[in-house]
């Protein structure tokens, strides 16, 4: 790039970002995305902890919720159940009324009841003499609270089963062995294993991250494709045209709403930063920042989520975050620049969301190239193993993926350094070959009025000596 | 001190919308471009300018390259063109800068400008709300405010009403007298009259005519004869061999080969006694030799093509 060529982009750069932060559009548009980054922040920290989640973290709550059934019949058909198991029933809370009426007028009358009451049935699946298993059958009256139903009928059917077990000879301390949990895993050999919060931690992130790029490189990009049209077509780009090239236009506006871009979302960093703050004393964000600092209660779960978010985020360097914003500005230089060619090829507004389809298409390939690998990773949600696939190591160096899909694999470290650097490199790459076809042909298409370019007539006039 | 342009070739595939334009603007004063619509004129102002490259030729000021972004040029484009959005001010201001001016210059070449054109009270409108005559002035001021040695007027005066008309040429007359030179383009032909010392008609991208305005009118001579009576003077007028051109309430027009062949006319209608209101005999005017140019070039182009 020749500097003559270049002179005059920081006039250009100067007078769209401060033109384009007055406009309405802008203020308006910031201040709603702060206000509901300051209720979805706030709200996401305090009605969690309102509904009772995160007590476990303060270890001041009891996960066993009371039954809220004011009467329950039981009606055994199978004879399994002995007076010690209704007792148990009785003794963790269940309201058992005994009654003379069959199971077919219990039904009825629940249905006409209020809320609060239940039937339990059981009967056993015979064939012959033998019986091959028992059927458990909650029927409840309107309105009633369904944990409770749930809760109701997993008390029963655990006597069941106890029961029979122990019918069956086995003991009750043998019956305690076999109640023992077991955990299973699919772990490809060689990769990482997480805990299930860290597995959350990897699958959350990327999706949130992604998105967030899409927003900051795609929209705004289309904000330069819009700007560089309207000179265009208000012809304010013969006058400008007499003071700088078209280079000097593209390079201006271009770095002008990229940093347009990053001031809005440092406003709104800030904005939920503060409100993180300020309700994290009433919400789980405090219990959770506590729990973090404070060793004596990091045992068990709490433990888990301590390690998840060291394992996830205790790689990150300040290099981390100097490549993050690197990847930025190339992904925004990549998608601007091509949208700013975009913009120079119509000659009339209304031609311009047609031209913008090629465009929308690439950057929607590229935001879906960085989210659904994501969405693959599903299973090691319930395993707990690192997995990876093809295409989302394909997404870290496309370099239509890669700025919305590399940030986050540098976060959560599922890449190391020399591979982030490489993927940096390719896409490096790629924006100098695109900066190189827009200086080529944004001076020949710029004052090109009549019909619409299209995409080959950009690539021949790219081709031309 | 000159401006030079020299064969300047621009071509669009086949078609070749500039073909080896040539002239020089040796020193101050007015220089017209002319020709209809399509025929080049714009791409030509913008090849001097340098928005376009020209597949041959070349443009020189003072002897040296032409580098419109190191020149001192104002330019007001044909299709006028404003930040709908933004404040009169702000955007004049930044084309301003963009010319190298620094802000304080630039802010009492603005104030000069916005009191000399009557607009001091939109300099916080935003363009959308100014009427065209309104936007045209801002444009003539940002043209203007740099103080340019080199003025390109691209129709200045199309959409004008007729005060702003004689507002906008009571300011080209002053930057004529600060000795600048002034490319201007339009369709006005009384207004190219006014103003030019200097023209070239184009056709089609071709040059049709080009000189000095005032020699080209005396090489026609005086050949268009205007006579208006108290009476009929067809049959005197075909005596002398005079065809009828066009008859107005002003009176008969017609091309006369001599001077001779129009006093003969003259001679009859005295001797026939017959009150004589007018009698004018003069130049083509610049409108009636553009039309004859183009014409004749129309029809040349025709019979090629035949």
């Amino acid at each position: 790039m020749r500097n003559d060529a270049a002179r005059g982009w920081k006039k250009v750069f100067g007078f769209t970002f401060t033109q384009f932060v007055r406009t309405k559009s802008f203020i308006v548009g910031t201040i709603i995305i702060c206000l509901i980054t300051i209720l979805l922040v706030g709200g996401l920290n305090i009605i969690p902890k309102l509904m009772g989640a995160g007590d476990s973290v303060t270890g001041s709550g009891n996960s066993d919720e009371p039954l809220t059934l004011d009467s329950v019949y039981l009606i055994d058909d199978s004879g399994l159940l002995t007076s010690e198991d209704t007792d148990k029933l009785t003794s963790a809370g269940v309201k058992l009324t005994s009654t003379d009426k069959t199971a077919s007028e219990l039904i009825d009358q629940l249905t006409d009841a209020d809320s609060g009451k239940a039937l339990v049935t059981i009967s056993a699946d015979e064939s012959g003499s033998e019986v091959l298993g028992y059927t458990v059958k909650t029927y409840y009256s309107p309105d009633t609270d369904g944990t409770s139903v749930d809760t109701l009928t997993g008390m029963v059917s655990s006597l069941v089963t106890y029961r029979n077990m122990i019918n069956a000879g086995v003991s009750p301390d043998n019956f305690a062995a076999t109640q023992r949990y077991v955990n299973t895993s699919k772990i490809q050999a060689g990769s990482d294993e997480w805990n299930v919060f860290e597995t959350m931690i990897n699958y959350v992130v990327p999706i949130v991250i992604s998105l967030v790029l899409f927003i900051m490189i795609f929209a705004y990009g289309q904000t330069v494709a819009q700007s560089i049209a309207t000179e265009k077509t208000s012809r304010v780009m013969e006058l400008l045209l007499t003071s700088v090239r078209p280079l000097a236009v593209v390079i201006g506006k271009v770095l002008a709403m990229g940093c347009v871009s990053i001031l809005q979302f440092l406003l709104i960093g800030i904005v939920g930063g503060i409100s993180f703050a300020a309700t994290a004393p009433f919400g789980i964000g405090g219990d959770l920042m506590n729990m973090l600092q404070n060793a004596d209660i990091q045992t068990g779960e709490n433990a888990q989520i301590v390690e998840a978010f060291n394992g996830s985020f205790g790689s990150m360097t300040p290099l981390s975050f100097v490549l993050i914003f690197v990847i930025f500005i190339l992904g925004f230089l990549f998608y601007a620049l091509i949208a700013a060619l975009v913009g120079a090829s119509v000659s009339r507004m209304e031609d311009l969301a047609q031209a913008m389809q090629p465009y929308s298409l690439l950057g929607v390939l590229g935001f879906y190239l960085a989210y659904f690998p994501v969405m693959f990773t599903m299973d090691s949600l319930e395993t707990g193993a690192a997995s990876d696939n093809m295409m989302q190591t394909f997404s870290y160096y496309f370099p239509v993926s890669s700025p919305f899909s590399l940030p986050a694999a540098l976060m959560v470290g599922k890449l190391s350094l020399p591979e982030v650097i490489v993927a940096v490199l390719i896409l490096a790459a790629f924006v100098a070959l695109v900066a190189v076809i827009v200086a080529r042909v944004y001076e020949m298409i710029i004052l090109h009025n009549g019909s619409r370019l299209k995409f080959m007539d950009i690539i021949k006039l790219a081709g031309r000596k | 001190m000159s401006l030079k342009v020299d064969n300047i070739v621009k071509t669009y595939g086949s078609y070749r919308a500039v073909d080896g334009l040539s002239f020089e603007m040796k020193e101050s004063g007015v220089f017209a471009l002319l020709g209809t619509n399509g025929a080049g004129k714009t791409t030509s102002i913008r090849i001097i300018l340098g928005m376009l490259s020209a597949d041959s030729g070349s443009v020189t000021w003072h002897g040296k390259k032409f580098v419109t972004a190191a020149e001192s040029i104002g330019y007001l484009a044909e299709e006028r063109g404003l930040y709908p959005k933004y404040k009169i001010m702000d955007q004049l201001m930044y084309f301003a800068s963009l010319k190298g001016m620094k802000r304080q210059d630039a802010q009492r070449a603005l104030d000069y400008w916005f009191d000399r054109l009557g607009v001091q009270e939109y300099r916080d409108k935003r363009a959308e709300q100014l009427s065209k005559g309104n936007q045209q002035k801002i444009q003539l001021i940002a043209a203007l405010a740099p103080n340019p040695e080199l003025l390109i007027l691209d129709e200045p005066l199309s959409g004008l009403d007729p005060v702003n008309a004689e507002l906008f040429k009571s300011v080209i007359r002053e930057e004529i007298k600060k000795n600048k030179f002034v490319i201007m383009s339009s369709h006005q032909m009384s207004t190219i009259e006014e103003f030019c010392r200097d023209i070239v008609i184009l056709n089609k991208g071709r040059t049709v005519l080009q000189g000095n305005l005032n020699d080209i009118k005396k090489g026609y001579g005086r050949v268009k004869l205007t006579v208006k009576c108290e009476g009929d003077i067809t049959a005197m007028a075909q005596e002398c061999g005079l065809n009828l051109i066009e008859e107005t309430p002003n009176g008969s027009s017609y091309n006369v080969s001599s001077e001779e062949q129009a006093h003969a006319l003259l001679n009859r209608i005295i001797e026939s006694g017959m009150p004589l209101i007018k009698y004018e005999l003069r130049e083509p005017s610049l409108n009636e030799i553009f039309i004859e140019k183009v014409g004749n070039a129309a029809k040349a182009g025709e019979s090629d093509e035949k």
